[in-house]
């Protein structure tokens, strides 16, 4: 885990099964350093405004991407998406939301809310390389120097 | 009061009536009036006849008067001479009597003539000639009795006197000749009166009879179309009062203070009070359940005021204390003044309507419960397809993520035994992460809102051809599209079914030579039926409603990869339009599936 003011991606992910295959897809292009794993949404608000154990952290300050998980315990992914996008400090932070299936309804709603993309999980690197690229945040998360 | 107008069929009556009346009379009076003018005529000759008897009369007079006039001159005359003669003074007694007489008559005849008539012309000339006779009568008598005879004789000699008296009686018989005249015509007059009265008076007569008996037959006449309207009207009333009374109906007259004046069999029937309980007797709001009659009588008020109250519903209290409900609309009828003389109303009976609309509610709600429930058993059913959306994949994904992770991370630590093990768990999880994705979009499409729009299937097809073109799906098989007339659907769901009819035919047509799917239409009762065709190994004509069921599967897995779901989801998409779907197929000649967007096609 990184240091919360170096976090590029914010990972909010339930199943810790899901979790560990898409740690280990990104790990792979050194990216797993630079990622905060969330397991619910209210830790993802927590590290998105700087609350409860991350009080104090600049949490925001390299944050590039969040992918986020719709179905989650305690505050679920929409709810987590649509706060983030009501508060101007998190207005703009790129949403790509991880779906189990490509029918999923939800996925129009999370649209209507400003979602800039989704990514079936499991989450092949590849295909996240995809979504990255077509946000234009590549070469940010890509060109880091290794650690 | 004044009664309103009559109305029925009383108005329709009564200018045949006047018709009547006015010709009678005009009768009548034609009689009356050619008896008055016969009258008047009969007055008018009686006139003329009393005139001309006074015109004969006067006639006779002067003519009498005339002859006396000449004999007395003749007895002038006659004494003259013998005087002359004889010189004895008895002759001077009629000579002077004669002469005096002569003067009398004349008199008389001047007055008998009307002044300035032809008589009297004639009589002033005769007034000369006698003077002039008897002055020379006078004149021979006076030399006479001097004692000259000779001279009295030389006057006589000189047949003066003579002339004198010729010219008188030519005189009177010019006179005479005239009055005769007069009293001919005079005669002439009244013959011919006589005869004009007698003529009018008789066509007269016979007019008058004309006219009256004229009048009798109309009258006549009349009073027989009157027994004949009399019974019609009899009839009529008959039928209205038979018609008011068994009405299905009730029917009741109330007057301007709500006291009931008229009620029928019906009404007071369903009330079980007899006419006379209530007629004159009751107010209508004393026949209400008491909780209504404040509302019906600001209805009644509002009613008489002249407002549009519409219909209302009013329960009444029957004899025996039970209730009904009716549906009353009510009229007011007035006077010539406008001031409210009858209010008549008019009830349906709701009890029967009440049943039914007590029935429909139950049904109603029997219906919404039910509704209840299916949209119940609906969420359910969706809650869970979301379960089996995101639960069941989660293991899904475990598996075939770790199986992916055993592959690249410990692959030399397997043999190739293990490597197809490991091949043989992806490929059965992927399977079923495409059955779960094709559970999904069944339930997706059965649900999604279907918006209607004009739609052009030509390039619909032309699209999901290119498409699966595109991912390598249509591989050695000719797609030929033919003409796709335009519908009415929606696009986004017609789209799925051209995609899973074109997938279904293609992937039937695996392995045979010169695999072709033809897409086209016809024309069918008025309605276009879309088809796709191909010639693929066909399927057995008794399974051919089974292919469009959920997991339904003809093949092995192992021959044709599917999950049973895409024809289903055709079914669905195409059902929800209103439309149909079917197959014609032979086993190993190709199958055709059909469908349409409304119920009229292919049937």
């Amino acid at each position: 885990m990184a240091d919360a003011d170096q976090v590029e991606i914010l990972l909010v992910e339930d199943s810790s099964e899901d979790a560990e295959l898409t740690l280990r897809a990104l790990k792979k292009h050194n990216l797993a350093n630079r990622i905060h794993h969330a397991k619910d949404g209210v830790e993802a608000l927590d590290f998105l405004f700087s609350r409860g154990p991350h009080a104090d952290q600049s949490t925001l300050r390299m944050l590039r991407v969040v992918l986020l998980d719709l179905k989650l315990p305690r505050v679920d992914g929409i709810e987590v998406l649509s706060q983030m996008r009501a508060d101007p400090r998190t207005k703009l932070v790129p949403v790509v939301v991880l779906t189990s299936s490509r029918e999923d309804p939800d996925i129009s709603r999370c649209y209507a809310l400003g979602v800039n993309s989704y990514i079936v999980k499991p989450v092949e690197f590849e295909e996240f390389i995809k979504v990255v690229s077509s946000l234009g945040l590549y070469w940010l998360l890509l060109n880091q120097p290794p650690t | 009061m004044l009664p309103p107008r009559a109305s029925g069929i009383r108005p329709s009556l009564v200018p045949t009536l006047t018709g009547l009346h006015e010709r009678t009379t005009a009768a009548f009076l034609l009689a009356v009036l050619v008896l008055v003018g016969v009258g008047a005529t009969v007055f008018w000759g009686f006139g003329q006849v009393g005139a001309a008897r006074d015109a004969r009369q006067h006639s006779v007079t002067v003519r009498d008067r005339l002859t006396r006039l000449l004999i007395h001159l003749q007895d002038a005359e006659t004494g003259q001479r013998g005087f002359l003669l004889t010189a004895h003074d008895a002759y001077l007694k009629p000579f002077e009597t004669g002469s005096q007489q002569v003067r009398g008559d004349l008199d008389t005849l001047v007055r008998l003539t009307a002044p300035d008539s032809e008589v009297e012309k004639a009589i002033r000339a005769l007034t000369p000639a006698i003077e002039a006779k008897l002055s020379e009568l006078t004149a021979t008598v006076n030399l006479e009795r001097a004692g000259k005879r000779n001279a009295a004789l030389a006057v006589v000699m000189t047949d003066q006197g003579r002339v004198l008296m010729d010219s008188v009686r030519q005189l009177v018989r010019v006179i005479g000749r005239a009055e005769a005249d007069r009293y001919a015509s005079a005669d002439l007059a009244v013959s011919r009166t006589i005869a004009w009265v007698r003529g009018a008076s008789s066509v007269g007569t016979l007019l008058a009879i004309g006219f009256l008996v004229g009048a009798i037959v109309i009258l006549r006449r009349d009073s027989s179309s009157r027994v004949a309207m009399e019974a019609q009207l009899e009839e009529v009333s008959e039928e209205m009062k038979d018609l008011y009374e068994r009405a299905p109906c009730g029917y009741h007259s109330l007057d301007a203070e709500g006291l009931i004046v008229r009620m029928n069999q019906t009404e007071s029937r369903w009330l079980g009070y007899q006419l006379d309980e209530v007629i004159g007797k009751k107010t209508v709001f004393d026949l209400l359940a008491p909780e209504d009659r404040p509302n019906a009588r600001a209805r009644f008020d509002r009613l008489v005021g002249g407002e549009d109250i519409g219909t209302g519903e009013v329960r009444f209290v029957r004899k025996d204390g039970t209730r009904f409900a009716v549906l009353v609309s009510s009229s007011v009828a007035r006077d010539a003044r406008g001031a409210p003389w009858r209010i008549r109303a008019t009830m349906v009976d709701q009890t029967e309507f009440r049943g039914a609309r007590d029935m429909v509610n139950r049904l109603n709600a029997a219906l919404q419960r039910h509704v209840a429930e299916l949209e119940d058993v609906n969420r359910e059913l969706e809650r869970f397809s979301y379960t089996v959306s995101h639960d069941l994949r989660a293991p899904l994904r475990a598996i075939t993520g770790f199986a992916r992770l055993l592959k690249e991370e410990h692959v030399a630590r397997l043999d190739a035994e293990g490597l197809r093990l490991l091949d043989v768990i992806t490929v059965n999880t992927e399977r079923m992460g495409r059955l779960i994705d094709d559970l999904l979009s069944l339930s997706r499409l059965s649900r999604a809102p279907l918006v209607r729009s004009p739609v052009d299937m030509a390039r619909l097809v032309s699209g999901v051809v290119a498409d699966r073109k595109a991912a390598g799906v249509d591989s050695g098989v000719a797609i030929t599209i033919g003409n796709l007339p335009d519908a009415q659907g929606d696009p986004g769901l017609l789209k799925h079914v051209w995609e899973r009819l074109i997938d279904n035919a293609v992937k039937y047509t695996a392995g045979v030579p010169e695999a072709s799917v033809e897409i086209g239409s016809r024309r069918d009762n008025g309605s276009t039926v879309y088809s796709v065709r191909d010639n693929g190994i066909g399927l057995d004509m008794q399974y051919a409603e089974k292919v469009f069921e959920v997991f339904q599967r003809l093949h092995p897995q192992s021959e044709f990869e599917g999950t049973g779901v895409g024809l289903a989801v055709v079914q669905r998409v195409v059902h929800r339009h209103g439309g149909r779907v079917w197959v014609e197929s032979a086993p190993g000649r190709g199958a055709t599936f059909f469908f349409t967007l409304d119920a009229k096609g292919g049937a």
